[in-house]
């Protein structure tokens, strides 16, 4: 794998640098909280749904989304199709009542229909798990990005740290809209580069036809399943019912998101901004998980590393070395295994291929059988390797699937682009940071503490508080990042966490929605009780946590109706709840 | 600060309820539209080529 150059340094720096100055020098001088807090007010819709895309699409999606696709095909792209409906539903429904009610964030919304206490446990709901969340945005990229690059990881954790705390502190929501249009820009311009040069490295006789024949007999395009086995992880079912509910959630009722699209002059703008996701979104999505099935395609033909997370690699062989008291290293024996592995089928693909410009079927089927028995012994190598990898030190990852892409980029593209790929991955974790600092600056001002210390204060009071929370949370997330050591499981763990309590977050905004004789304090007895009974579930079954999203948000609706059938048995007491803003 | 509870008037399209309705009816039977055809597309491929 090449190391950067002066030129990608160049392209790298140039790119980061230059986006987050010209985000804080465009949004300078501004010191109005409106504007701090919700954008200049005027923001045109497809700057609202590059927006949108932006604080959705993290790092993570443009380094491992590849790598999905080479391992499992295209169904991960099932898991978007609910998102559509879930954002039509939004416009539909959300975003008047968001724009017509004037609030800042959503949890000040719940304040308005119901009372305070629910509005702070919304808050406090989203303040946990986004808190959480960004801490993970920073580090997840940080991690394998400084591994093959051999980078300290703290230095790239607080380099990139640093840099969206300055601009976001600096120039607030407008800021954030500005730099974001420009980053999404780029990682747009950066991934069809690395998708140019791939299909161009293809063998030249090799037409698109064939790559995707060999990707589909090999079961890299299985893209829609309407199987109804629950066990089946992606089916067109799953997609629809689970990835709306999480839509939902996700676009509704965090206000990462819900800040972006709050930003724009009018319900029209904003609600063309979220239509623009609905359309683009499994585009996107569709495109970044087909350059990983490319990559399939290119390693049938170029001898892909026996483990794509080579410094992980090259660590095993030494603890194997020094630990082995057989002759010869096992892991070495494993790698011969993989390059015997990998020529067998790369002569039975080649053979595939030729059987078809024959045009007989029996002779196509039985070579196409012979290259899916190579491919099937080379993944079981490949299966052994990993746990080879994990055999001479438990601490050692035991998937590369992450380092999929990043190893192509390294290996394969020019000096300049790799700079380009690099800065993509950078730029999605800072929109993506960025959007969610703000985020949370937005609701801790707002929801906590101008809601909490009543004594009314300057447009300029809250503003500095508002930059204060911005440093505030970024710090956190630094500290998250920089001293919690995660390990992929504790990744894992950061996703966990949002599903236990997106779906009471939900609920809650549900509730008030579409449940309108529930009042204040039916919905907030059933939010807490139905958080405690998601938390006992998590504990004590063994069901995959996904499913807390759609029981957290059954239960607080369906207990909100019992406690408000219940309270209603009461005799009415003089009307307490007054609008809470 | 300016007070949430008092939203600031807005510029929005003019007209009836039935006609906007009308209107962003049918952005979001188109929307819901191109998914079918993305659905449609990719079980095509999916057909295609496994």
């Amino acid at each position: 794998m090449n190391a950067l150059n002066w030129l990608d340094w160049v392209v790298l720096l140039g790119t980061m640098l230059g986006i987050a100055l010209y985000g804080v020098w465009r949004t300078r001088g501004r010191s109005n909280l409106k504007t701090y807090l919700r954008g200049e007010g005027n923001t045109p819709w497809f700057v609202i749904g590059l927006s949108v895309m932006a604080t959705q699409a993290s790092a993570i999606t443009f380094l491992s989304t590849p790598g999905q696709g080479y391992e499992s095909g295209l169904g991960f792209v099932q898991n978007y199709f609910g998102a559509p409906f879930a954002l039509i539903l939004i416009a539909a429904v959300f975003i008047p009542i968001y724009q017509r009610c004037g609030v800042y964030t959503a949890y000040e919304y719940l304040g308005q229909r119901f009372d305070s206490k629910t509005r702070l446990l919304g808050a406090a709901l989203f303040l946990f798990h986004r808190g959480i969340g960004a801490g993970i945005t920073i580090y997840a990229p940080a991690i394998v990005i400084s591994t093959v690059l051999n980078w300290p990881l703290n230095l790239t954790i607080l380099g990139t740290g640093l840099l969206v705390i300055a601009y976001t502190v600096a120039g607030g929501s407008a800021a954030v809209n500005l730099t974001q249009k420009y980053q999404i820009g780029v990682i747009f311009i950066g991934m069809i580069a690395a998708f140019c040069v791939l299909v161009s490295r293809l063998p030249p006789d090799l037409t698109f036809t064939d790559a995707l024949t060999v990707a589909g007999g090999m079961g890299r395009l299985e893209a829609v399943s309407f199987s109804l086995d629950p066990n089946k992880r992606y089916t067109f079912w799953s997609g629809l019912l689970g990835g709306m509910f999480l839509a939902l959630s996700y676009f509704g009722a965090d206000q990462s998101q819900v800040q972006r699209y709050l930003s724009g002059d009018s319900i029209r703008e904003s609600r063309l901004g979220l239509m623009f996701n609905a359309v683009f979104k499994i585009p996107m999505q569709l495109g970044i998980l087909l350059l990983g099935v490319m990559l399939f395609v290119f390693y049938q033909f170029e001898e892909p590393p026996v483990f794509f997370n080579q410094p992980a690699w090259a660590g095993a062989v030494r603890d194997a070395e020094r630990s082995t008291s057989e002759v010869g290293n096992p892991l070495e024996r494993l790698a011969a295994e993989h390059h015997a592995a990998y020529l067998e089928r790369r002569a039975r693909v080649q053979e595939w291929l030729n059987a078809r410009h024959t045009g007989d079927a029996a002779q196509i089927s039985q070579a196409q059988s012979s290259a899916q028995t190579a491919n099937a012994a080379l993944q079981a190598v490949r299966k052994r390797v990993s746990a080879a990898i994990k055999a001479a030190n438990p601490s050692n990852p035991s998937t590369d699937a992450d380092y999929v892409f990043v190893t192509f980029i390294l290996s394969y593209l020019p000096h300049g682009l790799i700079g380009l790929l690099i800065a993509v991955f950078f730029a999605a974790a800072l929109s993506s940071k960025a959007g969610e600092l703000n985020a949370l600056a937005s609701t801790t001002t707002v929801d906590l503490y101008r809601h909490l210390f009543r004594q009314p204060q300057s447009d300029a009071h809250y503003l500095r508080a508002s930059r204060l929370f911005t440093v505030f949370w970024g710090f956190v997330a630094l500290a998250f990042a920089l001293f919690a050591h995660m390990s992929e499981n504790l990744i894992q763990a950061g996703n966990i966490v949002g599903s236990l309590f997106y779906g009471v977050l939900l609920g809650l905004f549900l509730v008030a929605f579409f449940l309108k004789p529930v009042h204040g304090t039916a919905v907030f007895s059933a939010a807490i009780l139905s958080q405690v009974a998601v938390l006992v579930m998590f504990w004590t079954l063994e069901i995959s946590y996904l499913w807390y999203n759609v029981i957290g948000c059954a239960a607080c609706m369906v207990l909100s109706l019992v406690f408000q059938a219940l309270l209603s048995t009461i005799p009415p007491r003089p009307p307490a709840e007054v609008s809470a803003a | 600060m300016t007070s949430p509870a008092q939203p600031e008037p807005r510029q929005e399209p003019t007209g009836t309820g039935l006609p906007l309705l009308r209107t962003w009816g049918m952005l979001y039977s188109a929307v819901a539209a191109i998914f079918g055809v993305y659905v449609l597309l990719l079980w095509l491929l999916t057909e295609t080529f496994s």
